[in-house]
């Protein structure tokens, strides 16, 4: 495809997650097929759950007098959005007046801190909340401390499609790019919602996975005729889009080029997923792309592991697909990384970033029966190292019935970053 | 408990700020803007009402003059304490 100056590049990643809190670290993960799942324990559940736990406290890292306003999902979403911005190399937004933006996905925002609050209220009866609480809670407390840290002065916006939040996030940036309504945005999605009270309203649905009894770390098994359930994760994954004319200006480099975004709803069920949004949100993406089935070369599942979510996406992929499915190399990263809801999307497209950039197929973690509803060409046991990757699409299904593909692909004309292969497991 | 004159107020105030924000208790001086110590008018409503515990007391008028300083916040709490 001829350069368009709209098209859309990605010059800047930032990850916070189980499975490595940088760019780097997560690379490293998912050559090594290193699981970040870890068992989840509260006093107030008997039941021990896996969850994709990130082992540090983080509230080191800001002041005392920030600290009030920065919920956890907060902290994550300002760590990562940062790296990310720093990543691409740019050192403030303000410059760009209108024409910067960020969009930004997640699940349940603060919540840990409205948890608390409802704690407080119903348990030691305090009748008003701490002045700050109301602003700590509210969906949209990341994107709005993120843009205060560095002066986005555009369209700052929250997407909340479940599980599809994100990605729907770094979509509608890269159109808002595409469309010349910006230059630049920060995109992508936060979530950490591991507190009992989630865990317990999830546990309603009967849909968490049991813990390995052998290894927790084996806990999430997407595909697998085996599999349990879905494990819950938190993190945070950001981007730096902008248009090639404002790269080329800048005279910066980038990983690659977000060439497709599609979305799609089921209109069928609040909770039960439907093959025919998930199949019309991946042909608007291939369609958006100007690619056909047969160019991808890497497809990123959105498999939570579920008995019911899995067999629909893959009839999904099958009837999008057509007789390219038998070639099509898929996996589910989530095997190791979990489902980290509000920010599934954009660390699944990480992962799509980096198989273009070090050219590698991620596997599927876990997998050793594969469900026969299940079937299509999966990539197991470990990473399938120097194996090209031209596009790359991911896929992400939201309860409520969002979809969102997002397609990924390498850049020719302007200089990219070179990976270094496990240059950290940190 | 300290004193309860505006000397006794303010050394709980620089305490309440120094246990709260890490704000050094030889740095918060009666002249001291709130803004000049990065605190918002949400997080000084907090430490506030913590007055308010500590003192049994209820702040009736919690009006500050604008770019208040620490000093006139050590008078809030003052002249709302009961004289009886």
């Amino acid at each position: 495809m001829q350069p368009r100056e709209s098209d859309v590049l990605i010059s800047g990643i930032g990850v916070i997650s189980p499975i490595g809190s940088s760019v780097a670290a997560l690379h490293a993960s998912l050559l090594a097929n290193r699981s970040g799942i870890r068992l989840w324990q509260s006093p107030e559940l008997s039941r021990s759950l896996p969850a994709g736990l990130i082992e540090e406290d983080f509230s080191s890292r800001f002041s005392k007098l920030e600290l009030p306003y920065l919920d956890r999902c907060s902290q994550l979403a300002m760590l990562a959005a940062t790296q990310a911005i720093t990543d691409a190399g740019i050192a403030g937004f303000a410059g760009h007046a209108q024409r910067a933006g960020l969009y930004y996905g997640s699940v349940a925002g603060g919540v840990k801190t409205e948890h608390d609050w409802v704690r407080q209220f119903h348990v030691e009866h305090a009748e008003v909340s701490r002045p700050f609480t109301i602003m700590a809670s509210m969906l949209n407390a990341a994107p709005a401390l993120i843009s205060i840290r560095h002066k986005i002065l555009g369209p700052v916006i929250t997407n909340s499609s479940a599980c599809s939040s994100s990605g729907a996030a770094i979509g509608e940036a890269a159109r808002a790019i595409r469309d010349g309504y910006l230059d630049i945005a920060v995109a992508g999605g936060a979530e950490a919602a591991l507190t009992p009270t989630f865990m317990a309203l999830w546990g309603g649905l009967r849909a968490l996975a049991e813990v390995d009894p052998v290894d927790v770390g084996r806990s999430c098994r997407p595909f697998s005729a085996d599999r349990s359930g879905l494990v819950l994760s938190e993190g945070a994954v950001f981007f730096v889009l902008e248009s090639r004319s404002h790269l080329e200006q800048r005279g910066a480099d980038c990983y690659a080029r977000l060439s497709g975004y599609g979305i799609a709803s089921d209109a069928h069920h609040i909770g039960s997923p439907h093959a025919q949004g998930q199949s019309a949100a991946l042909r608007a993406a291939l369609q958006d792309a100007q690619l056909d089935p047969a160019s991808i070369d890497y497809f990123n599942a959105h498999a939570t592991a579920t008995r019911g979510g899995d067999p629909v996406e893959a009839a999904a992929i099958r009837e999008v697909f057509a007789e390219d499915t038998e070639r099509l190399p898929v996996s589910s990263t989530k095997a190791i990384h979990g489902h980290l809801l509000g920010a599934a999307s954009a660390i699944e497209l990480a992962i799509c970033v980096l198989a273009i950039a070090d050219s590698f197929l991620p596997a599927t973690a876990h997998l050793e029966q594969v469900d026969p509803e299940c079937a299509l060409h999966h990539v197991t046991g470990q990473a399938q190292r120097n194996q090209a990757v031209e596009h790359a699409l991911s896929l992400s299904a939201g309860f409520g019935g969002t979809n969102v593909a997002l397609a990924v692909s390498k850049e020719h004309d302007l200089r990219t970053r070179t990976l270094q292969a496990g240059e950290s497991s940190g | 408990m300290p004193k309860l004159d505006r000397e006794g107020i303010f050394a709980m105030l620089q305490e309440f700020l120094h246990q709260r924000f890490d704000i050094p208790l030889e740095s918060a001086k009666p002249h001291l803007r709130l803004s000049e110590l990065g605190l918002d008018s949400m997080l000084m409503l907090d430490i506030m009402l913590e007055f308010e515990d500590r003192l049994a007391i209820k702040l009736s008028d919690m009006s500050l003059p604008r770019d208040a300083s620490l000093g006139d916040v050590a008078a809030l709490i003052e002249r709302n304490i009961p004289t009886d």
